[in-house]
């Protein structure tokens, strides 16, 4: 049994499917006589579907760029086949009586060291050529030590070490049924993806890949953050009971799609949902969000070996708009850079990645790139109700000169005789301490405001999330976090403009409570969420909402913020029980 | 029969991985043996780590070996790879 964050709300029963394995360092093992046959074997394994793999993104790339892109991988293809390259290997193998990985390394640091010795700069690259190869084969060699090293042909729980965007965007999302991580909290990337996907979750079990297998039988509990391996008769009935239980609490909110996030003195609240996939909007429409409230544009830059066309864009942003039906859809602009990067777009390595060349900067720097970006949201606008969003405003510089760039694509499109929304909205990210701090003007420039609770907490604590030393630090009930928030509503709604928040805050139900309070207009969360924030509207004044954020905004720490608001929230919602 | 001649490096990033496959493509052609001299270090031309170890910039002169049936046409095509910088631009 482990223990880990619980990240994403369910119970699922189902075979373990491990992949990225953390990268062990390569220990020398011995092998016995009667194994070096075996062990040449998986080696030889190893490099075969290494081959494989290099095929099949040769065949990607000739596909998406062409012939002459392709070279590098037949030189990769060649390099496999090199008797010296693999002969050497077996050999030590055989002489030392060694594992494949151990072999391999030498191979590698031979050749490393042969570089090395050589001061052209440029020569010296050729050894990474290599190594690169040496990593590929070393990682197929960990896949083979597990009892299967593909996919199960039935639906499965992934077990990784981490997911990356990308490895997220790669996967078959019709299999997965719940997601188990070594690292990351509440509000990682597999966290989000896993909620808006509505796959039960659990992320930062130490260790756990090293010890699983691809075929393992799991139950996972993504709301208490438990994985069980293997587990006996009793155990296994024990979940399915709870299984029941969680499908008819989920039955009992499903009960309030139709109705509407009105509190109890009648003021309305806006819920819309977040998406990074057109495929995710079936759980925004299944549970009746208001609108798409920020469409992350990331993944379709990060799922591909070259930059989308706008055509690409165009359909995603279409499919999108046209099926939320004249409901609105905010889209955010490209967010990348910080912990996103594009393999074909090389991004220069920063000493802070969170504090250079990202979001809007980004675009910004890349013009081309953020006018196709328009162009395609803008097209997609004729289809239904869009809205365009800068993420990372920091200087009102950034926003007029990103607004100048969208009226010279409209004018194009224009003159062109191109449909598209002219009245299109306009809105910001309020996510960095500036742009909190002149909200007042940025309120000016604009149509509505979007906090992004995640990196507004981060740069306003000056805290790495995903660094574990000092994640305690990350924490939305930080007095500053709540007074910025604050801050941004007042300015928002003395220009006349709303605002939403969608960052994770905005999906739990306390916490939304609160924002609710700070004056805040529309929440924006994760589908699976829209239900239970949904519930607490119902449940609660807007009068007691404005009487709790006043008193947590004169307090002093977030812990007592914290203690405070749970009491609050428990004592509303027994009163409105106890009341109904 | 044997055959040799020496040759100047002169594309760009020498004998690159990527140079280094096309020239290994084209040596597996010929039947003879063929070797690549840099200096004192010789490598088997069919073998593209062989070549690769060989840290041929651009601006070196190497030397091309043949022995066999088909060595002069192995050696002049060999060349001319080099001198065409493996089909690159620069």
């Amino acid at each position: 049994m482990y223990k880990g964050i619980p990240a994403s709300p369910g119970i699922v029963i189902g075979q373990a499917y491990v992949i990225n394995k953390k990268s062990a360092e390569i220990t020398k093992r011995a092998v016995a006589p009667e194994l070096i046959e075996a062990e040449i074997q998986r080696l030889r394994k190893a490099v075969e579907k290494t081959k494989i793999d290099i095929m099949s993104i040769k065949e990607k790339v000739i596909y998406d760029i062409g012939n002459s892109e392709a070279d590098i991988f037949n030189a990769y293809l060649m390099l496999l086949e090199d008797r010296m390259f693999a002969g050497k290997s077996e050999t030590i193998i055989k002489t030392e009586s060694v594992n494949a990985e151990y072999a391999l390394m030498q191979v590698l640091k031979e050749y490393a060291e042969f570089f090395n010795k050589i001061s052209d700069s440029y020569l010296k690259e050729r050894g990474r050529d290599i190594s690169g190869l040496v990593e590929k084969i070393i990682k197929n060699l960990a896949e083979l030590k597990t009892k299967d090293s593909d996919a199960p042909a039935e639906k499965y729980i992934v077990v990784a070490h981490d997911l990356t965007p990308a490895d997220t965007a790669e996967m078959d999302k019709g299999k997965v049924m719940g997601f188990v991580t070594e690292v990351g909290g509440a509000t990682s990337h597999t966290a989000i993806v896993a909620r808006s996907l509505e796959i039960p979750a659990v992320v930062g079990v130490r260790d756990i890949t090293g010890t699983l297998n691809t075929g393992d039988v799991l139950i996972l509990d993504g709301e208490k953050g438990i994985v069980a391996v293997n587990p006996g008769a009793k155990v296994m009935n024990a979940y399915k009971e709870e299984q029941k239980k969680y499908t008819l609490k989920l039955r009992m909110l499903k009960r309030l799609k139709t109705l509407e996030a009105v509190t109890v003195d009648k003021h309305k609240v806006e819920l819309n949902a977040n998406i990074e996939f057109p495929e995710e909007i079936g759980a925004v429409i299944e549970n009746n969000a208001d609108g798409v409230g920020l469409f992350r544009t990331e993944f379709i830059y990060m799922n591909k070996m070259n930059l989308p066309s706008e055509e690409e864009q165009f359909e995603s942003y279409k499919t999108v708009i046209s099926k939320m039906g004249g409901k609105s859809v905010t889209i955010r602009t490209m967010d990348i850079g910080g912990d996103k990067f594009l393999p074909y777009f090389k991004i220069m390595p920063e000493q802070n990645p969170f504090l250079g060349l990202r979001a809007i900067r980004l675009s910004l720097a890349n013009q081309n790139i953020f006018r196709l970006q328009l162009r395609a949201i803008l097209r997609a606008s004729a289809f239904g109700k869009a809205k365009i969003m800068f993420p990372m405003i920091s200087v009102i510089e950034e926003i007029e000169e990103a607004k100048k760039i969208l009226e010279e694509v409209k004018f194009e499109l224009k003159s062109k005789k191109v449909p598209f929304d002219e009245h299109i909205k306009v809105g910001t990210m309020i996510e960095v301490p500036s742009a909190v701090l002149m909200s007042a003007e940025i309120a000016r420039h604009v149509d509505f405001f979007s906090i992004g609770t995640n990196d507004l907490i981060q740069y306003t604590v000056a805290v790495d999330r995903g660094n574990e030393a000092v994640s305690h630090l990350y924490d939305g009930l930080n007095p500053a976090v709540l007074r910025s928030i604050k801050m941004t509503v007042d300015s928002a709604h003395r220009n006349g403009i709303k605002v939403s928040v969608c960052g994770e805050m905005a999906g739990q139900p306390y916490l939304a409570f609160l924002l609710i309070g700070l004056g805040v207009d529309e929440l924006s969360g994760n589908a699976a969420s829209l239900l239970s924030v949904k519930k607490m509207v119902r449940s609660i004044k807007f009068q007691s909402a404005l009487e709790t954020a006043d008193a947590a905004l004169k307090m002093e720490k977030a812990s007592e913020i914290k203690n405070f608001l749970t009491g609050r929230v428990n004592q509303l919602l027994y009163e409105t029980e106890k009341g109904a | 029969m044997e055959y040799s001649k020496k040759v100047k490096v002169i594309n760009k990033l020498g004998f690159h991985l990527r140079a280094v496959a096309v020239f290994v493509k084209e040596s597996e052609k010929y039947k003879s043996l063929i070797k690549v001299k840099n200096g004192d270090v010789e490598a088997d031309g069919k073998s593209i780590m062989g070549l690769m170890t060989l840290i041929a910039a651009q601006g070196m002169e190497i030397e091309i070996k043949a022995e066999g049936q088909d060595a002069k046409e192995a050696v002049s095509k060999l060349v001319k790879v080099i001198e065409n910088r493996f089909g690159e631009k620069e």
